[in-house]
């Protein structure tokens, strides 16, 4: 028997799954890197805000915060591990599964 | 799901453009080359291979400086107002796209009528192809409306029947002029609604 719909909610990951963690990790599914002006803007979130949320994702494992030189230029960057990227994958495969039963 | 990330994909892409740095330093690049391309025919025959040689060096050089200037704009106005991003290299089918009809239009110059083998004519389809494709990339539609400014004068050179070398300076001219407007008027409305935030 397929699993209710509200099991499969439930069983999704619940760091991704809260709207401005979501929001910076599929900012940073799609690109190499950003920095935390990009990131705060793009997601619309303060400072602060951003800060807790990138330290919590940084945690699991699932970003991380380097400190790079591009030529003489310092940035400070956010990646996604390849550990946030499979976790993000998975996120996405169950969030597509539980709409299409919800639309279907 | 793949369609919400594919929006996003391009939406950041898409950043690389907003700010009309880059079509500023894409214009000035054309419409310099439309200024060296207008002193070739007073070159004399017997210097031809200054042309040969030099046009090509003149224009890699003119990119290459382009590209510096184009990074440092970004460093000083854009990054700090928002926000810097290093993009994913992936491979590009548009490129691909843009060299299959550059070679098209190769051929065509050969086997079809003179009228369709003007200089001017089809550089001017090359130009604009190469800006519809950019701006269905990045779902940027003033590309599409210079793309038809281009094609527009290709066609007016061509039926006002200017010889090929003044052709192609006009047509690369009025790209670079095209271009040059319209980055100016991305970075003014950029500005405007970006201003550095104080600490």
């Amino acid at each position: 028997m397929d699993e209710p719909i509200g099991v499969m909610l439930a069983n999704v990951d619940k760091l991704i799954h809260e709207p401005a963690r979501l929001a910076i990790l599929a900012i940073l599914y799609v690109t190499d890197g950003a920095d935390f002006l990009y990131l705060g803007k793009h997601a619309g979130l303060t400072k602060g805000n951003l800060s807790s949320h990138l330290a919590k994702l940084e945690d699991a494992n699932y970003i991380v915060i380097e400190k790079t030189f591009e030529g003489k230029i310092p940035r400070t960057l956010c990646r996604m591990t390849e550990a946030g990227r499979t976790a993000f994958d998975a996120y996405l495969s169950q969030m597509k599964g539980a709409l299409n039963l919800l639309t279907a | 799901m793949n369609d919400h990330i594919q929006e996003l994909r391009k939406k950041t892409q898409r950043y690389f453009y907003d700010d009309g740095v880059v079509e500023l330093g894409t214009g000035t690049v054309f419409a310099l080359t439309g200024l060296v391309y207008l002193v070739v025919p007073l070159i004399p025959r017997h210097l031809g291979w200054v042309i040969g040689i030099g046009l090509p060096v003149l224009i890699l050089l003119a990119t290459f400086g382009t590209r510096r200037i184009i990074s440092a704009l970004k460093e000083r106005v854009v990054y700090p107002r928002t926000g810097y991003i290093r993009y994913k290299v992936e491979p590009s089918r548009s490129r691909w796209l843009v060299i299959a009809g550059g070679l098209a239009l190769a051929v065509l110059g050969f086997i079809l009528p003179e009228e369709f083998a003007k200089v001017g004519l089809a550089i001017s389809v090359l130009l604009a192809l190469i800006l519809v494709v950019m701006g269905a990339r990045v779902s940027l539609n003033r590309l599409y409306v210079i793309a038809g400014i281009v094609l527009l004068a290709g066609l007016g050179i061509t039926v006002a029947g200017v010889e090929e070398w003044r052709g192609a300076a006009l047509v690369l001219i009025v790209a670079g002029l095209g271009l040059i407007a319209s980055g100016i008027n991305a970075l003014v409305a950029y500005l405007r609604d970006n201003p550095i935030e104080k600490e």
